[in-house]
């Protein structure tokens, strides 16, 4: 139990060593005089994927949906192992980027030895769904790029964002019908759905990615707007960041952000309310979560003036943008944690 | 005279209008600065004596007087229309203290005293009054918060929220060209806007006022800090 708070806590120190860092440049960038974390920006892409998000879906893997599935979670020392790797191989790619890469393999192929446990009966017999296949699969992809980046020497930034992105798809292939009580559907789709995505986002092509979002927002059913409100309305607006993500590829910044923010983000708010209840389970010590749309508006307004920034208009109200998001991202981890730890 | 302080939140929020007066704290008056500091120190101590003789309409001479010594200072200020602001609410606090509608009374009778960071502000010649604005607006809508948590006052809780918005609004548009001030409203926000349930006794007044003051200190900590960076800004 300790272990598993500590990767999250973990996870949010990255998140603020990658994350503030990218507030001030782009404040920088917009005229502001003030940037002392200049030198962390170019790790910042890092920092935010394999840090803080390696470190919380290091969490799902090895804890919370470990438990629904297996019912334990994994040991404790192969925790506190993933947990060094992550921790040393974000650390060291602001000094050496292969370095930095390289033990960031190791945590991912930790990941990926540790999802033999998904592909196996799980503790009431169930053979592996979807979902599993998926969730290794996501892994094995992410391996894949890292390699790719090591052989090559240097780093397609970009590429990396395929980790959380086809990580959510997986889980969402399961947990979506938790959230919005729309049965599972059609697997097929879902699951070309994520191939047409990962190949869209590899080659930057807008048609790709549109197919894959018609296809994995007809699967998902969020349109019907069925079941919880709160994550409901976190999911949609995630997903329409995915297709602005898909229309504008031509824009770098908008084209990223919308993904890494617009989409991660607003599934992460929505759908670790649900994932926090499986993660507080594991103690055994029944709280509900009560959230809060605070970082909600906050993460989007910023988020929805930076692209209208990025598509020309400036504004000295815009400085706010980045603040705003950042902002956002922490109270969520705030007032979850909070709850959390009572 | 023995001197009892019983009205310890007008002292903190007279201190705390000082500082937010002092905002940005370079290219002010410095001597006028100082010089507020004993004028404040006796104009204190006159409010909170003056306060429950105003609230039941009795004034003497002697107090009278002492109005006279209060206001004395402000003679030697650049006259602004912001002046306006505070002569407005001492009236509608009057208004309502002779209508015997103590909350109301109280209520603006608070934010006069914040709105005397305007008259501070100006008579050090300090220009950037931006911060007095949310401080004043701030406190308005957290005595009408307070006002509706009392288990015995009759408040409706869409009075806060309206005034927060309205102040939202007023703040949004006042803050177009120095946008990171708005930063500060965040916290209020959260709790202007979802006010919660009234508090279940009288009890609790205390706690729900040691917890305004804590915020109170963090939101003129933020107010100042981003003041600056906005003024780094332009």
């Amino acid at each position: 139990m300790k272990v598993a708070l500590f990767l999250m806590i973990i996870g949010i120190l990255l998140l603020l060593l990658g994350g503030i860092p990218a507030v001030f440049e782009f404040m920088g960038i917009q005229g502001f005089p003030l940037d002392p974390t200049s030198s962390l920006f170019p790790s910042h892409w890092f920092l935010m994927i394999y840090g803080f998000f390696g470190a919380l879906i290091g969490n799902e893997v090895l804890v919370a949906l470990s438990v629904e599935w297996t019912g334990r979670t994994a040991d404790n020392k192969l925790i506190i192992l993933f947990i060094i790797f992550t921790l040393i191989g974000s650390i060291s790619f602001i000094y050496n980027q292969q370095l930095g890469l390289v033990l960031i393999l190791v945590a991912m192929s930790i990941l990926l030895y540790y999802s033999k446990e998904y592909l196996g009966r799980s503790r009431i017999g169930l053979n592996p769904t979807l979902y599993n296949w998926l969730l290794f699969l996501s892994l094995m992809v992410t391996v894949t790029i890292i390699d790719v980046q090591i052989s090559l020497g240097y780093v397609i930034p970009y590429l990396n964002l395929i980790f959380p992105v086809s990580m959510v798809f997986a889980v969402m292939a399961r947990d979506i019908s938790l959230v919005t009580g729309v049965k599972p559907t059609k697997g097929w789709e879902i699951s070309l759905a994520l191939v047409l995505l990962i190949l869209g986002m590899t080659f930057r092509l807008d048609f790709l990615m549109i197919l894959a979002w018609i296809l994995s927002f007809h699967t998902s059913g969020i349109y019907k707007f069925k079941g919880r409100k709160y994550p409901i309305i976190h999911l949609f607006t995630a997903w329409l960041y995915l297709l602005i993500g898909s229309i504008f590829v031509f824009n770098y910044d908008i084209f990223i952000h919308s993904i890494a923010v617009g989409f991660l983000f607003n599934t992460v708010f929505g759908v670790d309310v649900v994932l926090m209840d499986l993660f507080i389970n594991t103690f055994q010590k029944r709280v509900s979560i009560k959230p809060s749309y605070a970082p909600y508006f906050l993460l989007n307004l910023g988020l929805l003036m930076r692209f209208i920034y990025d598509l020309g208009l400036s504004l000295p109200f815009f400085l706010l943008s980045a603040p705003l998001q950042g902002i956002g991202i922490l109270l969520f981890f705030i007032l979850t944690l909070r709850q959390v730890i009572k | 005279m023995k001197m009892r302080v019983r009205n310890h939140a007008l002292y903190f929020i007279g201190i705390l209008s000082y500082i937010v007066s002092l905002i940005p704290f370079f290219g002010i008056n410095v001597i006028r600065a100082l010089l507020l500091i004993p004028v404040i120190a006796y104009t204190l101590p006159i409010l909170e004596y003056l306060q429950p003789k105003i609230m039941i309409l009795k004034i003497n001479y002697k107090d009278i007087l002492l109005i006279l010594l209060a206001t004395m200072p402000y003679i030697f200020i650049k006259i602004n229309i912001y002046i306006i602001v505070p002569m407005a609410l001492l009236t509608v606090t009057f208004m309502f203290y002779f209508n015997k509608n103590t909350m109301w009374g109280n209520v603006l009778g608070t934010t006069f005293i914040v709105s005397l960071s305007l008259v501070w502000a100006l008579f050090e010649s300090n220009y950037f009054l931006i911060p007095d604005i949310y401080w004043i607006l701030y406190i308005f809508t957290g005595a009408l918060y307070v006002e509706y948590k009392i288990p015995y006052r009759r408040l409706n809780k869409s009075i806060v929220q309206a005034s927060w918005v309205l102040s939202l609004i007023i703040l949004t548009l006042i803050s177009l060209n120095t946008p990171l001030l708005l930063v500060s409203l965040i916290e209020p926000s959260t709790r202007f806007l979802r006010p919660g349930e009234k508090l279940k006794s009288s009890k609790e007044i205390a706690l729900l006022g040691r917890k305004g003051s804590r915020r109170d200190i963090i939101f003129v900590t933020l107010l100042i800090l981003l003041s600056l960076l906005s003024l780094l800004h332009y």
